[in-house]
């Protein structure tokens, strides 16, 4: 007795379908990583319900001519590969040539597209995988797919679909990543027939992330600019006071494609480790470009998840890279307080974070831990700065991809006790002091670090001073900061100052603006 | 016998004949009464009861009141039906506060409404005053809620531009003398316009005062008069004219009336008002609502001042590249700057209208409310004055420079207005604590007089041994001890009873009473102190006012480049190239109002190149409902979005400015004024033909149309001639008569495209493409087969056309120009035989009777030709 059949194509379409149409979000990524590879300046997604009802994608590329309209959805039909050797140099984003016909599969399609080269376009009308109709019309150039009724011809895997809610956001959170990773590209995102929102495609990445985001995300953010040993990571960080609740706001592109990593995640979350509390995560959006044959996107058929042939290396380099983006600001004033005496430091190097929480009474200046920074990462992050020594203090000071470099001004007749951070900064100071100082509480407040009974009020003071005057034994600290335009091979001619307390005395600070 | 008015009554009537165009509403105590013919119209016009009143006649006088409280309403109401409204108000002696006459207080009439509530912010309300002298026009236009002023230039007596500027600023109100009101141009304003009123003005008494009206705009703007952009005595004078009627109905002084701009005619584009109406700017033709025109496309401004200012820039494209140039810059500065226009709109939307404020000032009818709202309304304008200083355009600093932040009312009013103040001022209650110490005196005496009486009472209690002595007001004996039954044997001498009760008695004592006239006094004398404050408050705002309208100005015009720049991000619209050739090209333009009705498609775009010389004029054929208007009116809109200072919707565009738009679209018939489709058709035609310049832009979307088809191919194809040959302008020319694409043979400059479509069976495919070349099909059969018109028409039509194309009547539609103005038909050679043979071929119980009277006019014509 033969149990077993071979499956009529109908099945066994639908059977491959499963794997690549999980839920209507693997359908829009997959529309639309075919509306970027076709060169689209402008990307349009609308969904209604939880996309299973309606998802239209509308693009402005190349186009198909009509014969293309009818192949694009056969099975193992694809514009991006042709060879084996295809195979190993892939970049575009679709390649597997599976998702059309998948999706047509479990839909009913209707596909308007238009090559710029001929007057009229074509459409077709597909349902479950077949075509019911076909004709000439007129369109714009590019093209536009509509879904609907997805899992009609499933309603097992249609039952499986989570609420409306869930189901958008997961959309959502996917159109964010790729508006956010294609800023050439204006994308325009709505639902239910509202606008959610939309990216001017003038290729900021800091505007992308404000047209999606919001301004406030946008600008607690650093710029990354790293690269070592072949791998460039470049993009944004968050302030260690920008955390979430969630790792939804971590993107990660590699080679331009959007990736799930935990290589990538755990080599991000380590910059950040003394730095953020538990339960809480970091922002990112970092772009990875490392060489083609050093990576395997065809793990997944989501080809969401990757593989790295050299982790530690990548792991490295990012981590490295976050690290020095949040001691640099660009742009932004900077406060550095750092004391460094690697005579007389007691405590281990690698105190932990949560060990930093018990009040230590601040007697003596020598005892007081500082830079918590492993061998390690004072090492690598030395590497991006020049540190110099003078008398008891270690003064740092930072070369800047742009024309600001901060000096911070002191006087080193005064020895004073510091308090340091875990990573190296304090927080961002902006020219405004008053948000100078609440940045400055905050981090303390937010990392629970003791710096004695003094108020945070005595660390900042602002008014320029030049760097031999000496300055009263009373209260008014020395400055903060000076911008200088120096070149960007020079190193800062005035020893950078650092910004320290008293413990002895309690005097008034006046701040000036 | 006919008795005598009452001495009341004869007041009314003496106030009624200086009054006597405008419905007078007589104070009456409470309330605002209307008497005879006012009080017919009105219960009409408001619906409320007619009764009568004694006034000494035989009869009783008609008579209709309406409560002074809720009086705004029913003026409202009154003034949309276009009566005007005089309000006569009962004066009151300051000292003895009593009635000691009564005096018109305002006039309220359709062109001069200025309260918000009546008005729609998002437009300005005009009234216009039109004077002629030596057969020249000027007209006056003003909005008393904003204080815009605005001359038009000096037309001949019947320029038919008179009536463009009327239709553009669409007037409430036409002050004018009765002569120039019958004039064809005024007069067909008001009819068109149903809310327009007419005031007229004999031309004697214009005569009289003519000469006092240049007085009076020296008066009106006192040492400013050298700031006024014009000297030319006849606008100057129509301002005078104007001027006379506002004092003469506002009655208060009027110095927000400062803002004088000339429309002159070369700064801006022309465009008269069927093409107005025809490219729907700012609404739509089917429906007059403002979504589906260009306006509710490109406005998105945040405040009512902006949205006017919106208006106005629409209606006002600039003819001038250099200007043009400047204010899309700013646009291009705000578009490249997202955050920086986002904070702008966001803080725009907490900014009110200060502009319509500003009138309330000066009309002493602004409340406390009011005030806070222009003080909040300035200090989040001074965060917009910092927001936008880092952009450098040149017209951004110049709004930057005209915002003033005023820091002085924003000061006084916050020191000297409490948090919540009333609406009405009438009860006071509004000056904050701290800011006058009389005020605060009297208060602090008003909330200690409630200690007092305690005290009193207290006092009372322990003197007298009544232990439940109270004290209470009520309003006709004041404040009074009570005292219950039980306890009555102890009261005192000097208690006066007042009055007695079945449980109780109440008493009043000379020191009660005393503090009593103390507190009252206290709250009166509160209360006319802070009216009195307030005054001096609103007096020194109203020092401000010219500050606060160029700021206003500044913010409403940021507004709309703000609004520019948005639409522009979200459309995806690019900045034009603008120059002063005559070239005029746009690569895959699109239709800015179709483009955003779209839902999932998207709009099918068109290039579109032309100059005025080798490309001047593009003929376009092609079937009906294809697109042929869609796409002549999006040339026209790109234009006037670019010359507006907008970005345009199009992959890029270069355009030449011009200098006017002409626009010949759609086929309606004016049954009101008693035109056919045609007549219109033509005044539209001869029009343009005759106020075309080779700079401008027409548009001419199937002339023709509504006449004879012969009649109406020769006309098009001889208004295609003159207008290439002799204006050599850049146009457009939409035509069903495809003959005509044999012309591009003929003359240089003539280029034919037309709108691909493709037959699919039975069925018309609408490619939207337009592509050079003639086209021979018509497709209007297929039209109407996808309409829904029987087969059986179908077939018969089908049947019809081949024969007229296989030529059986031997008609040979190609005109070829011999001589100078001859246009030669060629037919064939009709015989006798050919007519009889015709005649046996009609069936004449199929025939309709279009086809059989086509059918008698050529036969009869062969039938003369032959002989």
């Amino acid at each position: 007795m033969n149990k077993i059949n071979i499956l009529g194509n109908e099945i066994s379409d639908l059977i491959a379908a499963g794997e690549v149409v999980e839920r209507p979000a693997s359908v829009v990524k997959e529309l639309v990583e075919n509306s970027i590879d076709a060169g689209s300046k402008k990307i349009t997604v609308e969904i209604r319900g939880s996309g299973a009802e309606y998802i239209r994608v509308t693009d402005n590329g190349c186009g198909m001519s009509s014969d293309d309209a009818k192949t694009a959805f056969m099975k193992h039909a694809t514009s991006k590969i042709s060879t084996k050797e295809d195979l190993y140099a892939i970049n575009t984003l679709g390649f597997r040539g599976e998702a059309l016909a998948a999706i047509s599969a479990v839909s009913k399609i209707v596909l308007k597209t238009k090559e710029s080269a001929s007057v009229s376009g074509y459409s077709v009308f597909l349902e479950g995988g077949r075509i019911i109709d076909e004709g000439e019309i007129g369109a714009a150039d590019g093209t536009t797919i509509e879904v609907s009724d997805l899992f009609f011809n499933t309603p097992a895997r249609l039952k499986f679909i989570k609420s409306e809610q869930s189901e958008r956001s997961v959309i959502t959170s996917l159109i964010e990543k790729l508006a956010i990773s294609n800023t050439e590209i204006a994308f325009t995102y709505i639902i239910n027939g509202s606008v959610r929102f939309f990216t001017s495609g003038n290729g900021s990445l800091s505007d992308a992330i404000y047209s999606v985001f919001g301004s406030e995300l946008a600008s607690d953010m650093l710029p990354v600019n790293f690269e070592d040993l072949g791998i460039t990571v470049f993009g944004l960080t968050g302030k260690p006071l920008a955390n979430k609740p969630n790792r939804n706001f971590q993107m990660f592109f590699v080679n331009g494609r959007l990736v799930r990593s935990k290589t990538l995640q755990q080599a991000l979350e380590s910059s950040y480790k003394n730095s953020m509390m538990v339960g809480r995560y970091p922002v990112c959006v970092l772009f990875i470009t490392v060489n083609t044959s050093d990576i395997d996107v065809n793990v997944h058929p989501s080809k969401l998840e990757i593989k790295f042939s050299n982790d530690k290396v990548v792991a490295n380099t990012v981590s490295t890279a976050v690290r020095s983006a949040l001691s640099l600001e660009s742009g932004v004033y900077q406060i550095k307080i750092s004391k460094q005496e690697p005579v007389q430091i007691k405590e281990p190097e690698n105190v932990s974070f949560k060990e930093r929480i018990e009040p230590k009474p601040v007697t003596n200046v020598s005892q007081r831990p500082i830079l918590n920074i492993s061998a390690e990462e004072k090492k690598e992050v030395k590497e991006i700065k020049e540190v110099k020594k003078i008398n008891d203090w270690e003064i740092t000071t930072y070369h800047k991809p742009e024309k600001h470099i901060p000096t911070v001004k002191r006087d080193s007749k005064l020895a004073r006790p510091v308090y340091s951070s875990s990573s190296g900064t304090v927080g961002t100071l902006n020219s405004n002091p008053m948000e100078a100082l609440s940045a400055i509480k905050e981090f303390v407040d937010k990392n629970n670090i003791d710096i004695g009974t003094e108020k945070i009020s005595e660390i900042a003071k602002v008014e320029p001073k030049p760097v031999n005057e000496s300055l009263p034994e009373k209260d008014e600290r020395p400055v903060i900061i000076n911008e200088q335009k120096i070149k960007q091979e020079t190193v800062i001619e005035e020893p950078p100052v650092v910004i320290a307390q008293t413990p002895v005395e309690e005097p008034e600070v006046t701040l000036k603006e | 016998m006919a008795g005598t008015l009452t001495p009341m009554m004869q007041q009314y009537m003496q106030m009624k004949e200086k009054y006597s165009d405008s419905i007078l509403l007589y104070r009456l105590g409470d309330f605002y009464e209307m008497f005879f013919d006012d009080a017919i119209l009105a219960s009409k016009a408001l619906d409320i009861t007619l009764t009568g009143r004694d006034c000494g006649l035989d009869e009783r006088a008609p008579m209709c009141g309406v409560p002074y409280h809720s009086v705004d309403g029913y003026i409202a109401r009154l003034i949309s039906k276009g009566f005007k409204v005089s309000i006569c108000e009962q004066m009151k002696d300051p000292e003895t506060n009593e009635v000691s006459g009564r005096e018109v207080t305002r006039t309220i009439t359709p062109g001069t409404v200025t309260d918000p509530d009546m008005l729609d912010e998002t437009k300005n309300r005009y009234i216009v005053a039109i004077l002629e002298k030596d057969r020249k026009i000027c007209l006056c236009f003003a909005d008393v809620s904003t204080g815009d002023v605005i001359f038009s230039d000096n037309y001949p007596s019947n320029d038919p531009s008179i009536l463009g500027e009327l239709t553009r600023f669409s007037p409430e109100e036409v002050y004018t003398s009765s002569a120039i009101a019958k004039s064809d141009l005024v007069y067909a304003y008001i009819r068109s316009n149903s809310n327009c009123t007419l005031t007229e003005v004999s031309e004697n008494e214009i005569a009289s005062e003519e000469d006092n009206f240049i007085e009076t705009v020296r008066n009106h703007m006192g040492d400013k008069y050298s700031d006024c952009p014009t000297n030319n005595e006849l606008s100057i004078k129509t301002f005078g004219f104007l001027l006379g009627y506002l004092y003469k109905t506002q009655l208060c002084d009027l110095r927000h009336l400062n803002k004088i701009t000339i429309t002159a005619r070369k700064e801006f584009v022309e465009i008269d008002p069927s093409t107005w109406r025809n490219l729907e700017i700012t609404e739509n033709m089917r429906t007059k609502e403002k979504k589906g025109s260009l306006l509710g496309v490109l406005d998105k401004t945040m405040t009512a001042m902006g949205a006017r200012r919106m208006r106005k820039s629409l209606e006002k494209p600039l003819a001038n590249a250099a200007e043009i140039v400047r204010r899309q810059n700013a646009v291009k500065a705000l578009f490249d700057d997202n955050k920086t226009r986002d904070e702008v709109r966001r803080l725009l939307k907490d900014v009110r209208d200060i502009e319509r404020l500003t009138t309330k000032i000066v009309y002493g009818t602004i409340n406390p409310r009011d005030l806070q709202s222009l003080a909040s309304s300035l200090s989040t304008i001074s965060q917009i004055k910092k927001t936008i200083e880092p952009l450098g355009t040149s017209l951004l600093k110049d709004i930057h420079r005209n915002i003033n932040e005023l820091p002085e009312i924003c000061d006084i009013v916050s020191k000297a207005i409490c948090d919540e103040p009333p609406i009405l001022i009438r009860e006071g209650g509004f000056i904050r604590d701290g800011f006058n110490e009389e005020a605060d005196r009297l208060r602090a005496l008003q909330t200690d007089a409630k200690s007092v009486l305690i005290g009193i009472e207290n006092s009372e209690k322990e003197q007298t041994g009544i232990k439940n002595l109270k004290i209470k007001y009520n309003k006709v004996f004041g404040y009074y001890i009570e005292v219950t039954n039980s306890f009555l044997d102890q009261v005192p001498d000097y208690y006066i009873r007042k009055q007695t009760l079945v449980n109780a008695e109440r008493f009043i004592t000379p020191e009660l009473k005393k503090i009593e006239e103390d507190l009252l006094s206290a709250s009166d004398r509160l209360v006319t102190l802070e009216n009195e404050l307030y005054k001096q408050i609103v007096e020194f705002i109203g020092g401000f006012i010219l500050q606060i309208k160029e700021t206003a100005s500044a913010i409403g015009f940021l507004d709309v480049l703000a609004s520019f720049a948005e639409v522009s991000v979200r459309n995806g619209f690019v900045q034009p190239d603008i120059d002063i050739s005559d070239i005029l090209e746009i690569k895959n333009g699109r239709h800015p109002v179709v483009e955003s009705l779209l839902k999932t498609e998207l709009f099918v775009p068109n290039d579109t190149y032309l100059n005025t010389t080798t490309d001047r004029m593009a003929v376009i054929t092609g079937p009906n409902m294809a697109g042929k208007s869609t796409y002549m009116r999006q040339v026209a809109l790109i234009v006037l979005m670019a010359q507006v200072g907008c970005f345009v919707p199009a992959y890029s565009a270069h355009i030449g400015v011009v200098d006017k738009i002409f626009t010949r679209v759609g086929a309606s018939d004016d049954l009101v004024s008693g035109q056919s489709t045609f007549m219109m058709e033509m005044n539209e035609v001869a029009y343009i033909v005759k106020n075309a310049t080779k700079q401008s832009l027409l548009i001419f979307d199937e002339i023709g149309r509504g006449t004879s088809t012969f009649d109406g191919m020769s006309i098009a194809q001889a208004v295609l001639e003159y207008v290439s040959k002799k204006i050599k302008a850049k146009s457009l020319f939409a035509t069903h008569y495809h003959e005509l694409t044999s012309l591009e043979h003929e003359y240089d400059g003539i280029r034919n495209y037309n709108i691909a479509a493709k037959k699919r069976g039975k069925d018309i495919i609408f490619l939207r493409k337009i592509v050079k070349g003639g086209t021979d099909d018509s497709y209007g059969i297929d039209v109407a087969r996808l309409a829904g018109v029987p087969d059986e028409i179908i077939k018969r039509a089908e049947t019809i056309l081949s024969e007229l194309e296989s030529g059986k009547m031997s008609e040979n539609f190609v005109m070829k120009k011999k001589e100078e103005d001859d246009l030669q038909l060629s037919f064939g050679n009709p015989t006798h035989d050919e007519i009889i043979e015709r005649l046996c071929n009609i069936d004449a119980t199929v025939i309709t009777p279009v086809e059989a009277l086509n059918e008698l006019y050529n036969l009869s014509k062969k039938a003369k030709e032959s002989t």
